[in-house]
């Protein structure tokens, strides 16, 4: 009976790196798109605090 | 803010979903390399068909999704449909990829080649490469309502391709063994089939935590896109 476990082993691995890249991939766009809207509130509360000051 | 109440919620499914996801998927690895039979002609080599199949079917149900909801798009012109059009079609791709790479990999010593040009694996082929398409399109069409309503006619025309796809090696004879999963014949011994179906759950799981998070992400570009045009009308 042949074993093949190497292709067994690199199947299994591409799968699996290719899930976890794709997550990482979305985790880092969901990060960075949280940060974007942390900086536009800050521009318009800034702005909003300048405007009430004046 | 309106979002904040939808993220507490959406936090709330997230934890248990991941820990559900993380769980069946040992427990489907569990299966797969302990629990399951060994195929007396291939060998260890036959166990890549219970992540090569149901990453298939995944990717199908993840078009059907997707294409649903480029149809309601279509209807309604509301952007949610959109945003699960693409959270769907993203992940589809990832699983059709995923499909085609540990096809080849069993191919590799099972056939003596990694590819054959038969109408399974040339029609698949075909698939992911139109959602590859959607996605080149949906960066190259700056109007946000003409690329949601072009990439809504891909996405549906892709749909048409899953049929053909699953029919390929029932129509057409070809290299590719044949279909096993929802034959009537029994050819597939029952506990290959248990470890099979628990895989193809275990994959569906995993889609459903990818589509809520991709979702998400759209929604976070939409207010990203709001936010600019407010700091932009400074």
């Amino acid at each position: 009976m042949p074993d093949n476990l190497e292709w067994l082993w690199y199947a299994f691995s591409v799968a699996w790196v290719l899930h976890i890249l794709y997550l990482v991939s979305i985790s880092a766009r969901e990060k960075k798109l949280r940060q974007q809207i942390s900086d536009l509130r800050s521009v318009l509360e800034e702005h909003d605090t300048k405007a009430a000051g004046s | 803010m309106p979002n904040s109440a939808a993220d507490n919620r959406s936090q709330a499914v997230s934890t248990p979903l991941a820990i559900a996801v993380g769980g069946m998927l040992v427990a489907a690895l569990y299966l797969i390399f302990i629990w399951a039979p060994m195929e007396r002609s291939m060998g260890m080599v036959q166990r890549i068909f219970y992540f090569h199949v149901p990453s298939a079917l995944t990717a199908f149900v993840a078009f059907f999704i997707g294409g649903y909801a480029s149809i309601q798009y279509l209807i309604k012109r509301e952007s949610r449909y959109d945003d699960l059009s693409v959270a769907c079609n993203e992940a589809g791709l990832v699983f059709a990829i995923v499909n085609l790479v540990t096809g080849s990999l069993w191919a590799k010593p099972v056939w003596g080649v990694s590819w054959a040009w038969d109408a399974r694996l040339t029609t698949m082929l075909l698939l992911a490469l139109i959602y590859a398409g959607y996605l080149i399109l949906r960066q190259s069409i700056s109007d946000p309502s003409q690329r949601s309503v072009a990439c809504a006619v891909v996405s549906i025309f892709g749909i048409v391709d899953i049929p053909i796809v699953y029919m390929a090696n029932r129509w057409w004879r070809t290299q590719h063994p044949q279909p096993v999963m929802f034959d009537s014949e029994g050819s597939l011994d029952t506990d290959m089939r248990i470890v099979l179906y628990f895989s193809f759950a275990a994959m569906c799981l995993l889609l459903w935590a990818i589509v809520r998070t991709r979702s998400r992400i759209e929604r976070l570009r939409h207010e990203v896109e709001g936010l600019r045009r407010e700091v932009h009308a400074l």
